[in-house]
């Protein structure tokens, strides 16, 4: 009947299991966070860009100002406690997902942290390491001598099937995570003695900055989604098992270069837009709705 | 219990046409009452407060069919899988005309954004017409109960008909000629001036078609699904339904003569319930009738999920529902009353 195999049967939930789903807690929290710090660095992006261009500047030191002391608070938040309690929810619910985002392809004890280094599958081992010996256990289960569970552990058939992809995406969340919060943590001391306005390198940095935010939260959602692969609903149905049978290969390269369409066009509009908004500057919006009131 | 889901379920599609349908008709009469910026504004302002909060409800329908119903949510969402990709598109493309038409002050930015919100407004009006007059038609359901339908073959309405065939054809201009008269007496009820007038005059004008308009769609319909005339010879309490619809809508036709925007409106809400839950009491207990073999259908009994969740559910459902009104009530309450125009032009 079904290409893929016998239907479903699924379990049936305790009372208000859902409700108590233990990655509701921290990946909510870290989503949203994750909003809060992109919108900081827009903010203080664009008051630094005002601050450099010498216009709009009571304007400038608000944005500046807010930006950075928001940016301070969400960027910690991202990484303790939430992006600490979403990793340990994927060491004890995910194993294998976490062995591939960490590149750590045989069990250890007291395993390290891969800070830079590319996954290579043939071969079975990470090149160009540089790692941090013993952190990854250490992080994990706060133990430096704790044993990490590696690729090698567990049948190929529930290994995430694109590694390297989960293995970039969550090191440039990771390393653009961490970059955030010292940039952050620089701004924040440069306002707090009240030098930010006038420094001008750091304000050229933040302005540079704006790309990174949204870099870092989308690479976040390529770990989640690629590092539940192969599950649909973890250990109980596979992807392909989701696949609609009757929808042809055509007809679904139809609908996403349709959707590719439309999200360019979005894209386009988003930015002619926005950049219009920054060049006539705040002073214009307040200006035409007190001339007409 | 599966009955009692299937009628939520039917209520709160219903719902969504009756709310979500005044504004797509607001927009699809946008272009035509309303000629000038600040009259347009004046449209859009009638809309603005509610529309997306009105469009929740086609989220909160899908997301209960798909609790209620899984097998009928992932037959009908892969089969209509084209239709839907478009809807979303549409979507998308009235939303954005919406919030970026007042962006910039131009006589090309601003009429293209109208454009594209009524063109958006009225195909969306059309395609759930259409995915209506499938579920009454029937579709080809295979063993599993999975189908696949492309947009167009041979518009018979036979075994092999599309998603487009005269019958469904029919059902999608009575959908469009239905929201047009909703939305103008929408537009009718919250502006004054010239766009109530031009508003009033499409009433008037679109009345007389809709009325013959649905005398066919009705004949077709029985013709089509054999299926309806067993459903109200056996239970004929369920005529209930089409005698609030023509009571509808001819109150559409009195009161909106008599100048009573509010009662007219409201009369044309009775007149879409009483439409589809018309067509809902018609087709039961199918949920997804199978034109092909009539054993292969989807029912209440065969689609629905199991007895424990739809319990749990119907628990979460009465709070959330009651919070649910609770908001419209509120919203509505404080943005009642005929849009200001020129209140509206400082908002920009």
């Amino acid at each position: 009947m079904r290409p893929f195999g016998p239907p479903l049967r699924l379990r049936r939930p305790r009372e208000g299991q859902g409700l108590l789903n233990p990655w509701l807690f921290w990946q909510y929290l870290h989503n949203m966070i994750g909003s809060v710090v992109t919108a900081s660095f827009v903010m203080a992006s664009v008051g630094a860009f005002y601050l450099l261009s010498k216009r709009s500047e009571e304007y400038g030191r608000t944005f500046v100002r807010l930006g950075v002391s928001a940016g301070m608070i969400s960027t910690f938040l991202m990484a303790f406690p939430t992006g600490d309690g979403q990793g340990k929810n994927i060491a004890w619910h995910q194993p294998p997902t976490l062995a591939a985002m960490e590149g750590l392809f045989k069990t250890e004890d007291g395993a390290p942290l891969a800070i830079v280094g590319q996954p290579d599958l043939e071969k079975r081992r990470l090149d160009n390491p540089i790692t941090i010996p013993r952190a990854l256990s250490f992080l994990t289960y706060q133990r430096w001598g704790a044993e990490v569970k590696g690729l090698n552990q567990f049948p190929p058939d529930r290994l995430p099937d694109n590694i390297p992809l989960l293995y970039y995406s969550y090191h440039i969340m990771v390393g653009l995570g961490t970059i955030l919060i010292g940039v952050m943590t620089l701004a924040s001391l440069s306002l707090w003695r009240g030098r930010l306005y006038h420094a001008r390198p750091l304000l050229w940095l933040l302005m540079l900055m704006l790309p990174f935010p949204y870099i870092a939260t989308t690479a976040g959602w390529i770990t989640a989604e690629v590092g539940r692969q192969p599950w649909l609903i973890y250990g109980i149905m596979r992807t392909p098992q989701g696949v609609s049978p009757q929808i042809s290969a055509g007809n679904a390269l139809f609908t996403l270069m349709g959707f590719m369409g439309i999200y360019t066009i979005l894209a386009i509009l988003f930015l002619f837009l926005v950049r219009r908004e920054i060049e006539e500057g705040p002073e214009h919006r307040i200006e035409a709705r007190a001339t007409t009131l | 219990m599966e009955t009692a889901w299937f009628c939520l379920v039917a209520v709160m599609i219903a719902v969504y046409v009756v709310l979500d349908g005044f504004d797509l008709g607001a927009g699809i009469v946008h272009l035509f009452v309303a000629r000038t910026d600040v009259e347009r504004r004046a449209v859009l302002g009638s809309i603005g407060p509610v529309w997306d909060g009105n469009e929740v409800w086609l989220l909160a329908g899908g997301g209960t069919l798909y609790f209620a119903f899984p097998a009928l949510y992932a037959s009908s969402f892969s089969g209509f899988y084209l239709p839907l990709m478009m809807v979303l598109w549409l979507l998308i493309l009235r939303g954005i005309s919406i919030e970026f038409r007042n962006h910039i002050q131009s006589l090309v930015w601003q009429p293209l954004w109208d454009a594209v919100f009524s063109g958006a407004s009225a195909l969306l009006a059309i395609f759930f017409g259409a995915a209506l007059g499938n579920v009454v038609r029937g579709v080809p359901l295979d063993r599993s109960g999975e189908f696949f339908l492309p947009l167009w073959t041979d518009f018979t309405a036979g075994k092999d008909a599309g998603i487009l065939d005269w019958y469904t054809i029919l059902i999608a201009v009575a959908a469009l000629l239905t929201l047009t008269v909703h939305g103008s007496l929408w537009v009718a009820l919250k502006t004054d001036g010239a766009v109530e007038g031009h508003a009033r005059r499409f009433v008037k004008g679109l009345w007389w078609v809709l009325l013959a308009w649905v005398l066919v769609i009705t004949l077709a319909s029985f013709r089509i699904q054999p299926h309806l005339k067993e459903s109200f010879a056996a239970r004929p309490w369920g005529y209930v339904f089409p005698l609030s619809a023509i009571l509808g809508l001819i109150g559409i036709r009195v009161l909106d003569g008599r100048r009573r925007g509010l009662e007219a409106f409201l009369c044309s809400c009775l007149f879409i319930l009483g439409m589809l839950t018309s067509a809902a009491f018609g087709i039961y207990p199918y949920v997804l009738p199978s034109n092909t073999d009539p054993t292969l259908s989807l029912t209440v009994l065969n689609a629905a999920a199991a007895p424990y969740g739809l319990r749990i559910g119907l628990l979460w459902f009465i709070p959330g529902m009651f919070l649910t009104a609770g908001y419209f009530i509120y919203t509505y309450r404080n943005f009642s009353g005929k849009v200001k125009v020129q209140e509206e032009a400082r908002n920009q």
